[in-house]
């Protein structure tokens, strides 16, 4: 269930009311991990030896592109990134353009990008560094200043290997709250977006929820989208319906996937059964 | 042997139940192994003029060599140092949270140095050089790790027997003293003071690899050489966040010899690399411990 909250209420409508959370089944994620076992189960008939399919969320929910559709703005998607650890770690953040170029050339992991902004000259400067400070707005807007308590994480990586490691669904948790669930549901995610939210975004947060589900042992609380760009935001309750929704769409993008890699494959089980 | 958790239980729980499950006391190291392995790897790592060597899990399992690039500080290198100190300050209840954890550890980092001094290489030179942004990266990541560390056992019914950080098990090793075996360890359990038993617990990044036990088996290895008047450790449990696995490694003298081979195979490796002449790994030379 999609909810239609304001942006500045955004984390408090993820965190919610605690009293109303939903008791954890302890046996749900080992379930659906059988379940979506059992349905890739034809799928190395299909991958060619030793190859291993990779579906990150934005994959499952759009099989038929070839790249991440971020990876267009992969510059100001890396840049809005570095702002949520600042958000995190200050609860503002100052020039928005030097913080995260600092941030990033610490990690001294984007030097090609570093470079490149390193030579931009002052007008194309001052044009990044507007473009980003809106970005910047709406996340300041949108996460505000989180309480420590709730444990916020950035950039958590989250995987499920499938098929003794034959399939890996994959993601980047931009925003990770809540301690991990015992008897409640209590986690939350949410994915920062350079981009306007679209329909395929429900499918990727409905994958970010089953893979958590799965890699956590708990059903999260909630999962949702944030677009810098717009502004515009979207929250999803995670539930039993959306899980299996999801599996669903995982086995699908899975063998379209597989066959798209491998098309000389294609008459195996995944195939004929979600063909 | 490798124990797996149970798969209903919630994570942290089930981690807890793999470190505290009942077990015989384990040996000691064997004097006579340890020298054993001692003149052993002397003879093979290489020499002084090359610089330390330290031999940990990754470079015993991978048989990589030391990395040619010079060392230097970032938010990803530092989170492990600054997430354990944040960590066991929310554990000790000093702290409110990880990420006020790390602000006290940072600054604790930094006070220590203005006390003492320090060198330029020094974590505390780097942290007290940053501009406001790379603060922020280094917050952000060292709080992340110190929650999956508090994440990753019921330390609450753990109570003061689990010590987070408080330093890897390192080892020098006797006549080549510029060479270490070093164990990565996060936490370490004591399941029983009075006979010395204890459990360690490593948090480790990514997917779990086909050779999980042998990373574990040499943390165990480094941790039975730096601990001669203790048994070798009950076991070691492995978590990894990532993917939400844990595994335990009962670890059994024929753990312990398995990571003496891989550690003995890297300093041939290691010498080989610094175009020393190298004397070959013995499969049969089985250090067997007693």
């Amino acid at each position: 269930m999609a909810r239609n909250i304001p942006i500045t209420e955004l984390v408090a409508a993820l965190r919610g009311d605690r009293a109303t959370r939903p008791a954890v089944d302890p046996m749900l994620a080992g379930g659906l991990r059988a379940w979506l076992e059992d349905e890739l189960a034809g799928i190395e008939g299909i991958l060619g030896a030793d190859v291993t399919l990779h579906l990150p969320t934005w994959r499952i929910a759009q099989p038929e592109l070839p790249e991440d559709p971020e990876a267009d703005q992969l510059a100001l998607s890396v840049l809005v990134h570095a702002l949520v650890a600042q958000h995190l770690a200050f609860g503002d953040v100052l020039d928005p353009l030097a913080d995260a170029v600092d941030a990033l050339d610490a990690g001294r992991a984007h030097e090609q990008l570093l470079e490149r902004i390193g030579a931009l000259d002052a007008d194309a400067t001052r044009l990044l560094a507007d473009e980003l400070a809106s970005h910047d707005e709406v996340i300041a807007a949108g996460i505000g200043r989180i309480p420590t308590s709730w444990l916020p994480r950035s950039a958590v990586p989250v995987a499920l290997d499938l098929c003794g490691g034959r399939v890996r669904a994959s993601a980047m948790v931009d925003l990770l709250l809540g301690a991990p669930a015992t008897t409640v549901s209590s986690t939350c995610l949410l994915d920062v977006v350079t981009q306007p939210i679209g329909d395929h975004h429900v499918v990727q947060l409905g994958s970010l929820a089953l893979i958590e589900t799965l890699r956590s042992g708990a059903a999260p609380l909630r999962v949702a989208a944030l677009s810098t760009f717009t502004g515009d935001h979207l929250v999803l309750e995670v539930d039993d319906a959306l899980l299996v929704g999801s599996l669903e769409r995982m086995v699908e993008a899975a063998g379209r996937c597989a066959r798209a890699e491998h098309p000389a494959e294609s008459g195996s089980t995944v195939t004929r059964l979600h063909a | 042997m490798i124990r797996h958790p149970n798969p209903v239980a919630p994570k942290a729980a089930g981690a807890t139940e793999l470190v505290l499950a009942p077990a015989a006391v384990p040996e000691r190291l064997a004097a006579a192994t340890r020298r054993r392995f001692s003149s052993e790897l002397a003879r093979r790592v290489p020499g002084r003029s090359q610089g330390t060597q330290r031999f940990d899990s990754w470079r015993a399992t991978t048989q990589g060599v030391s990395p040619s690039t010079p060392f230097a500080w970032s938010p990803r290198i530092a989170r492990r140092t600054l997430g354990l100190g944040a960590a066991r300050r929310v554990q000790e209840g000093t702290v409110p949270s990880p990420m006020a954890g790390v602000r006290a550890e940072i600054a604790h980092v930094l006070d220590q140095a203005t006390r003492r001094g320090t060198g330029r290489a020094s974590m505390a030179t780097w942290l007290a050089g940053l501009p406001r942004g790379a603060r922020g990266a280094v917050l952000a990541e060292a709080a992340t790790f110190a929650t999956d560390v508090l994440d990753a056992l019921d330390l609450a019914s753990l109570g003061e027997s689990a010590t987070i950080g408080g330093g890897d098990p390192t080892w020098a090793v006797p006549g080549a003293p510029w060479a270490t075996v070093r164990g990565r360890r996060d936490v370490e359990v004591a399941l029983d003071p009075s006979t010395g038993t204890r459990a360690l617990l490593c948090l480790r990044a990514g997917a779990i690899r086909h050779d999980a036990g042998d990373d574990l088996g040499i943390v165990a290895l480094a941790d039975a050489l730096a601990h001669p008047d203790a048994p070798i450790p009950t076991r070691v449990v492995g978590v990894w966040p990532m993917v939400g696995r844990s595994m335990s490694l009962e670890v059994r003298p024929a753990d312990l010899d398995r990571a003496m081979r891989l550690v003995l195979r890297a300093a041939d490796v290691a010498r080989q690399a610094t175009a020393s002449p190298a004397a070959p790994v013995e499969e049969g030379a089985c250090l067997q411990v007693a």
